[in-house]
């Protein structure tokens, strides 16, 4: 049962959580700090 | 059972019929501000943030999603998921990396098309990267629109009590009136109010059907005493979820979702898309799991559904349980993901016949007409060849069935790896070289038609994965083979 809560309503709000650290990690201050 | 009955309803008619219509209003609207090629085909490089986010993530969703993905949830139950992570994931980064450095790279290079920039990137006076990818994008996304336009007009024709020929009609009519007025500025807006119709139905859906079937413990209950590995998010084999994961390599070969990234105003800005793309993935995805797996908890088995297809049952929910208004816009959502793409799609086919063959191809060795035409006169050439492929797509969904679902079945395959690895590369290896894109082009290609015909049942293994893969190498070994005629970095 843990597998179907984890795919159902954890693994989506990871994959949103997961662009929005890409948003930050892609600034471009930071390509430039590089 | 016709499940369209409910649209005898005057109510529910005029919900779906405003849903249906309302894009050739924007048509009229946005007229004005397309003026040029450019505003035709990728909307003069200004559009914002939000309307290149909703409409990349509506025209890459067809009607694979509201029907395909709702019928696997309901048949595979939970394990479903896999089939939408792969691709949200990919186009997320997709947003942020390859379009922000795709957008930088076809303003430098002044591309309105992929081929343009690759042929410009390349500096290739032969035009053999121009001429095979645009045989593949022809072949393949003109089957695409007649095949979305063959399952939109059997839907209105059902819906609506029609003969297919008019529906066929219709829902060709339904998208070039627009097309025709506002090119891509009113194609994308468009999908940006369909991915909005989308969202409301997938979202409104499950929590509807989560409150009749009593609430979440319930639900889970309900389908545990069904098949209890209808939970189990391993259920399907190693292979199958490698399959599943793997439908996202397609997409950053697909023509008609990277254009979206060449239009953005500012290449900055899609770090912001990919935010708000990636949640309206993640809702529309896991909307359509939830819809089937609410479907398999209130129907129980495939036999309770019309023609025993699990692929109606977002339809059989929706007559089930919705009054006239949200029934009509929860239809309308289904066409809304049918023309999203197939409008999207129409449009690069037209830019590949305006841009590719006729003005890069076709005119410099014509000898009677050696300039190009003058800007109003190349708009006019759009219009009649976004017509004119518009009749040919619906000549072929209503005449050649047969023929474009055969394309079809590689299209999606076909396109993601001859355009997705040629386009990595070629943006983030410089020693790529022209040859080296053109036999990976031709690689991925042909290697997704060969092994779909003669290993996938084999091996089950979906065919892009390999085809991918073998793109790639192609690419790497050419580029390493022919090392000294790498171009210089600029």
């Amino acid at each position: 049962m843990l597998g179907t809560y984890f795919i159902l309503l954890i693994l989506p709000l990871l994959v949103i959580g997961s662009s929005v650290a890409v948003y930050y990690l892609s600034s471009p201050s930071r390509r430039k700090g590089r | 059972m016709n499940l369209y009955d409910q649209l005898r309803d005057p109510l529910a008619l005029t919900v779906f019929m405003i849903t249906l219509t309302l894009p050739v209003l924007v048509g009229f609207i946005t007229m004005r501000k397309t003026r040029n090629q450019s505003d035709f085909f990728v909307g003069g490089r200004s559009m914002n943030r939000f309307v290149v986010a909703l409409s990349a993530v509506s025209s890459g969703r067809s009607s694979w999603l509201v029907l395909g993905v709702c019928g696997m949830a309901f048949t595979r139950g939970v394990s479903a998921v896999w089939a939408v992570v792969g691709y949200i994931v990919v186009e997320m980064l997709q947003f942020v990396y390859l379009g922000r450095r795709l957008r930088e790279e076809t303003q430098v290079h002044d591309s309105i098309t992929l081929l343009d920039y690759l042929e410009s990137r390349y500096n290739d006076r032969s035009g053999m990267l121009r001429m095979a990818g645009a045989l593949i994008i022809t072949i393949f996304l003109t089957a695409y629109v007649a095949a979305q336009l063959n399952a939109g007009g059997l839907a209105l024709s059902t819906a609506l009590n029609i003969p297919l020929l008019s529906a066929l009609v219709i829902a060709g009519l339904l998208v070039l009136v627009y097309m025709l007025l506002g090119g891509y500025i009113a194609v994308a807006y468009n999908d940006m109010i369909r991915a909005i119709i989308l969202l409301a139905g997938l979202v409104v859906f499950p929590i509807y059907g989560l409150i009749q079937l009593g609430g979440w413990q319930p639900f889970l209950q309900v389908l545990q005493a069904l098949n209890p590995a209808l939970l189990d998010p391993f259920s399907l084999s190693f292979g199958v979820i490698a399959g599943f994961l793997g439908i996202g390599l397609g997409s950053p070969g697909q023509p008609h979702i990277v254009v979206r990234y060449m239009s953005v105003k500012d290449a900055d800005m899609l770090r912001f898309a990919s935010v708000i793309g990636t949640f309206w993935n993640v809702v529309m995805g896991w909307g359509a799991v939830f819809i089937g797996l609410i479907g398999r908890g209130v129907f129980g088995t495939v036999e309770a559904l019309p023609d025993q297809n699990s692929e109606m049952v977002y339809l059989a929910l929706a007559s089930r349980y919705f009054g006239p208004v949200v029934y009509g816009l929860l239809i309308g959502g289904i066409f809304a993901a049918i023309l999203s793409t197939a409008d999207s799609q129409l449009l690069v086919v037209s830019s590949t016949l305006v841009r590719d063959f006729y003005q890069k191809i076709f005119l410099p060795r014509s000898r009677k007409q050696q300039k190009e035409p003058c800007e109003k006169e190349q708009l006019k050439h759009c219009r009649r060849v976004v017509l004119g492929a518009g009749i040919v797509a619906i000549g072929l969904a209503y005449m050649a069935k047969d023929l474009i679902f055969w394309f079809v079945l590689f299209a999606w395959g076909g396109l993601g790896a001859s355009f997705g690895s040629a386009l990595i590369f070629s943006l983030y290896w410089k020693k790529t070289t022209r040859l080296a894109v053109f036999l990976g082009m031709i690689t991925g290609t042909a290697s997704v038609i060969l092994w779909k015909l003669y290993l996938a049942d084999a091996t089950g293994l979906y065919e892009l994965i390999p085809a991918f893969g073998l793109s790639c190498l192609v690419l790497w070994v050419t580029s390493m083979l022919q090392g000294h005629r790498s171009i210089r970095d600029r």
